[in-house]
């Protein structure tokens, strides 16, 4: 229930305040997944660009008074844990192979 | 709105406190970093218009030690060395970013969030570290793997991160002015939350047994309820004593019937995203088949054991254990 009346005390926030945070967390995901090399922390960044777009939704949906937002985010969760579930058998399945998490070791796609 | 310059040299100083904290510097230099970054992010909010159109966000004074939390231990996450503490980081930053989904009204989601990357995903990708990082460590002698060191390509990362930060904050300032707020005016979202109650009787039932004098009072064939102008109460019809009566729901009831978070977001996505719903379980289930299909033990079975294994009788010798001839690898 979105009511919409909410006491405030101090200050007054607008929804580019949580525009701004969620653009922050993902530009450091995105930095993070570019830059980190252990292949486990790479699909952490993911989860963190994840995470950024579920502040941007739940706000949007506030800002709208309309709770299709929150839906969205519970599809938001859905993908990611599909996500986490596979990326993480495909690293285990790769770990198997070369014993390192390294991902400059998979650079060269050829059959190892 | 203020010149894009502004916000753009501010973006400009947030990639350079990160390319700071990338690199492996002493702590004089994090510090510098991390004092630059805090000042860039809580610069650009700062720019900020208060709020557009009389719409004013909730969070107030909880809002910035949300986000600082958020995006320090963001920042923390992918500068740290050791993979451990950057999953322990994701977890802050899944706690931040839940206290700031509940002051954004979403206490479900709130509650989900945590249940479900902190309690789920993350130990997941707790226990995928720690067996990759066992079998790895041959003595404890030994540093860090250089690839959890040395960041790869931080200045290029930083680069593309930051433009695309610099272009999104334009977007922001620029845009979410010309956004037409919800209609705040609350009395239409009562009506909905009303009919809500309306179409979920056994609901209803739990609010009215809690009036004084209708413990007993059951649901009639046909029931009604008719929220009253400016929706703060209701009239239900309901069966007491093989009578109908009308009994009003108000004061902490009423609130209870129509400030429901959670029920408002379950009838939301039946409503609206039924499909959706349906797909998004097709999703789970194909993800749970990849992984078990991705981490299952290839055995190689030679031709009398898959005929074997398929009620054939076997081909090669019968007093040759591994199969005979026929067989080849």
């Amino acid at each position: 229930m979105a009511e919409a009346v909410v006491p405030e005390v101090f200050g007054q926030l607008a929804l580019g305040h949580y525009l701004v945070l969620s653009a922050f967390l993902f530009a450091i995901g995105l930095a993070g997944f570019v830059t980190r090399r252990n292949m486990i922390v790479m699909f952490l960044c993911t989860e963190l660009m994840f995470q950024a777009a579920v502040i941007a939704l739940a706000a949007f949906g506030r800002f709208h008074l309309d709770l299709s937002g929150q839906v969205m985010v519970i599809f938001v969760l859905t993908i990611a844990a599909a996500e986490a579930a596979l990326a993480l058998g495909l690293v285990v399945l790769l770990f198997k192979r070369q014993p390192t998490l390294d991902a400059e070791v998979w650079s060269e796609m050829r059959d190892a | 709105m203020p010149p894009a310059s502004v916000i753009h040299a501010f973006t400009v100083l947030a990639a350079a406190a990160l390319l700071l904290l990338l690199r492996p510097a002493g702590f004089r230099l994090r510090l510098v970093g991390a004092v630059l970054g805090i000042g860039a992010f809580t610069g650009i909010l700062a720019q900020l218009p208060t709020f557009y159109d009389g719409q004013v966000m909730p969070g107030g004074t909880f809002f910035l030690p949300f986000a600082l939390i958020s995006v320090i231990s963001a920042v923390q996450m992918i500068t740290t060395s050791r993979p451990v503490y950057a999953a322990l980081h994701f977890v802050l930053v899944v706690l931040a970013s839940s206290g700031l989904l509940v002051t954004l009204g979403a206490e479900f989601l709130g509650f989900a969030v945590v249940i479900v990357y902190a309690g789920a995903i993350l130990i997941t990708y707790m226990f995928v570290l720690m067996l990759a990082q066992q079998a790895q460590s041959p003595d404890l002698e030994d540093e860090r793997p250089s690839y959890d060191r040395f960041a790869r390509e931080p200045i290029g990362g930083a680069v593309v991160a930051f433009l695309l930060l610099a272009f999104m904050n334009h977007l922001i300032f620029t845009g979410t002015g010309q956004l037409t707020p919800g209609d705040s005016d609350p009395v239409p979202a009562r009506m909905a939350a009303w009919e809500r109650v309306g179409n979920m009787p056994g609901r209803m039932m739990e609010l009215v047994v809690q009036v004084p004098g209708y413990e007993t009072a059951v649901l009639p064939e046909k029931w009604s309820v008719q929220p009253d102008l400016d929706g703060l109460s209701a009239t239900v019809l309901v069966m007491l004593n093989d009578a109908e009566e009308k009994v009003v729901l108000e004061g902490e009831l009423a609130r209870m019937a129509i400030e429901d978070n959670t029920r408002g977001v379950g009838v939301a996505l039946i409503e609206a995203f039924p499909v959706s719903l349906e797909l998004a379980g097709v999703v789970l289930t194909m993800a749970m088949f990849g992984a078990v299909i991705l981490a299952r033990r290839q055995i190689e079975l030679t031709e009398d054991e898959k005929r074997e294994a398929s009620g054939l009788p076997r081909i090669g010798h019968h007093d040759d254990p591994k199969g005979g001839e026929v067989t080849h690898g």
